[in-house]
């Protein structure tokens, strides 16, 4: 008993003395729940093993899933976009030229010879509608920018059209997977197919008006976020700008060195004005001095063809109808004067 | 990015080069003007983040004016980390030792604390007179307004100027104590007490 009294006020003594701070913490782990056994562990283990081993999963088509149903995705697609299409034209428009001659050879090794069993491909619908496109862009285009010489028209409607873009549209709105085609991720070329024929059969069921209005929607609307002014570039910009104003009859431009700053560093800036007939008409900065010029050519041109820097906005709302009728074509660059052009 | 935007964000970050006569002026105050172009305050695109400061050339440190007494009264604490390397040095002291020191802590005391405070102290130039090297003169485009006019001395206005002003009182010679000695240190000047918080050891009054 004394021993056990004398162990008891030795540790009341102990506690007393030690401080708060060096208190030592006994760290306890709880297992809740069952206990799990080790071939449970082992098991998943092995299973993380095989999976690495393996390597990342292929990927399949949705369609080759078992909830597909080709007629609803067809039916909500027509409604998302919100076109009506006759005479099974959709289901056409997405049929590619590949697809039939797979469905073709799977029926005759079947034995199924049917003369009226003929699935209809896309290539008259597409070439319909990229005829549709192409020209609706460049009226689009003109009817936008009335003052821009035709050589950047056309170098804007390239850019717009092309393959990579076109096939970005597609896979956006959602009509990637609605492709009918042999091959599986599609290329490139499939998708922009598939998109014109898509134009092709909304003008077939709708009139050309309606096909216009889904180009004005997904193919112009595209530029948006883009900077229109990087694509209007000609070679030699101050050659370009000295041209028109000896085809228009004044004095040639005259370039002078504003200013400039830091120039034995290396990062001098220089800015260089443009001036005619002792009137200043555009300022440009650069690197060195002739940046500086092609940069200052660049702002007097752009200001004359309509599209002055930072200021310009395109329209992407021009009324079909209004577009589809102007027939007339732009200025060419080689023979562009102020007195030429209708606006401004 | 067209290259027509490229170059209009080239011109925005571009350096400038400022120019700023010290003088006669005092480098205390002129910091705070020299401290505005160091750190870009001036700009529209300043941000405490953003490296957007200026050059600032500073030409005549030699001839720098400091207010009042302190000249004497002003001490420039140093130490070099070794025990009792603790030094105090007057303000002519380190004036006579390199006349470019006095603008330059100047500054470096009016520019905020930071990262970008050694950034920006490179590219403060301070030159002792007016001869620039010329990569550094071709660089210049601005000049900073001074605080103060430079007034000039009665010696250096020639005598023929000099003659033709009307003198209107006869004053004596020692009109005005000890007048003789203006502009240059008191010789027989009792060593002044240093504002510090400390002394140096073995100097203890006590």
């Amino acid at each position: 008993m004394a021993t056990i009294r004398g162990c008891l006020a030795a540790s009341v003594l102990f506690r007393n003395s030690v401080k708060k701070s060096c208190v030592k913490y006994q760290v306890v782990r709880t297992v809740y729940g069952r206990k799990q056994s080790d071939e449970r562990a082992d098991m998943i283990r092995e299973l993380f093993k095989r999976k690495q081993e393996a390597g990342p999963e292929k990927k399949a088509h949705r369609g080759t899933y078992l909830d597909w149903n080709y007629k609803s995705e067809l039916f909500a697609f027509s409604k998302r976009i919100g076109e009506t299409f006759m005479n099974g034209s959709l289901e056409r428009a997405f049929t590619q030229r590949s697809y039939v001659l797979q469905q073709e050879a799977t029926q005759k090794d079947l034995g199924l010879d049917d003369p009226d069993r003929v699935l209809e491909d896309n290539r008259s619908l597409a070439e319909k509608g990229e005829e549709l496109s192409r020209d609706f862009v460049a009226r689009y285009l003109r009817t936008a920018l009335p003052c821009l010489p035709e050589e950047n028209i056309q170098s804007i409607r390239d850019h717009l059209l092309k393959p990579e873009s076109v096939a970005n549209i597609i896979s956006n709105i959602g009509a990637d997977e609605l492709i009918l085609t042999s091959e599986f991720p599609t290329e490139i070329q499939t998708r922009v197919s598939t998109f014109y024929a898509l134009i092709g059969a909304i003008e077939e069921s709708s009139g050309q008006e309606r096909g216009a209005l889904f180009v004005r929607d997904f193919i112009i609307a595209s530029l948006s976020g883009q900077d229109i002014n990087a694509l209007i570039m000609p070679e030699n910009k101050f050659e370009t700008l000295r041209e028109i104003f000896l085809r228009e009859g004044k004095e040639p431009p005259e370039p002078r060195l504003i200013s400039h700053v830091g120039i034995n560093t290396i990062i001098p800036s220089y800015r260089v004005g443009i001036y005619s007939e002792k009137k200043h008409i555009g300022t440009g900065d650069g690197e060195s001095v002739k940046d500086a010029l092609d940069n200052a050519s660049l702002s007097v041109l752009w200001k004359m063809w309509g599209v002055p820097d930072a200021v310009f906005q395109f329209p992407y709302q021009l009324d079909v109808g209004q577009v589809l009728s102007n027939n007339q074509t732009n200025v060419p660059g080689s023979e562009w004067t102020r007195e030429k052009i209708s606006c401004r | 990015m067209s290259s027509f935007r490229r170059a209009q964000q080239w011109a925005t970050f571009a350096r400038s080069w400022h120019l700023y006569d010290m003088k006669w002026q005092n480098p205390y105050e002129s910091a705070y003007v020299i401290k505005k172009y160091l750190s870009g305050l001036w700009k529209p695109i300043y941000h405490p983040l953003n490296n957007c400061g200026d050059h600032v050339v500073v030409i005549n440190s030699k001839e720098v004016a400091l207010p009042g007494d302190d000249w004497y009264r002003r001490a420039y604490f140093h130490h070099r980390r070794y025990a009792g390397s603790k030094s105090w040095t007057l303000a002519w002291e380190l004036h006579e030792a390199d006349n470019t020191l006095i603008v330059k802590k100047a500054v470096y005391f009016a520019l905020e604390k930071g990262l970008f405070r050694g950034n920006q102290m490179t590219r403060l130039h301070i030159f002792p007179d007016a001869n620039i090297p010329p990569e550094i003169a071709g660089n210049i485009t601005n000049q900073i307004r001074p605080l103060r006019p430079v007034p000039s001395k009665l010696e250096e206005v020639p005598d023929e100027v000099a003659s033709q002003c009307p003198q209107l009182f006869d004053l004596p010679a020692d009109f005005v104590e000890g007048s003789d000695l203006w502009g240059k240190p008191d010789p027989e000047r009792k060593a002044q007490p240093i504002r510090t918080p400390y002394k140096p050891k073995g100097q203890e009054p006590w």
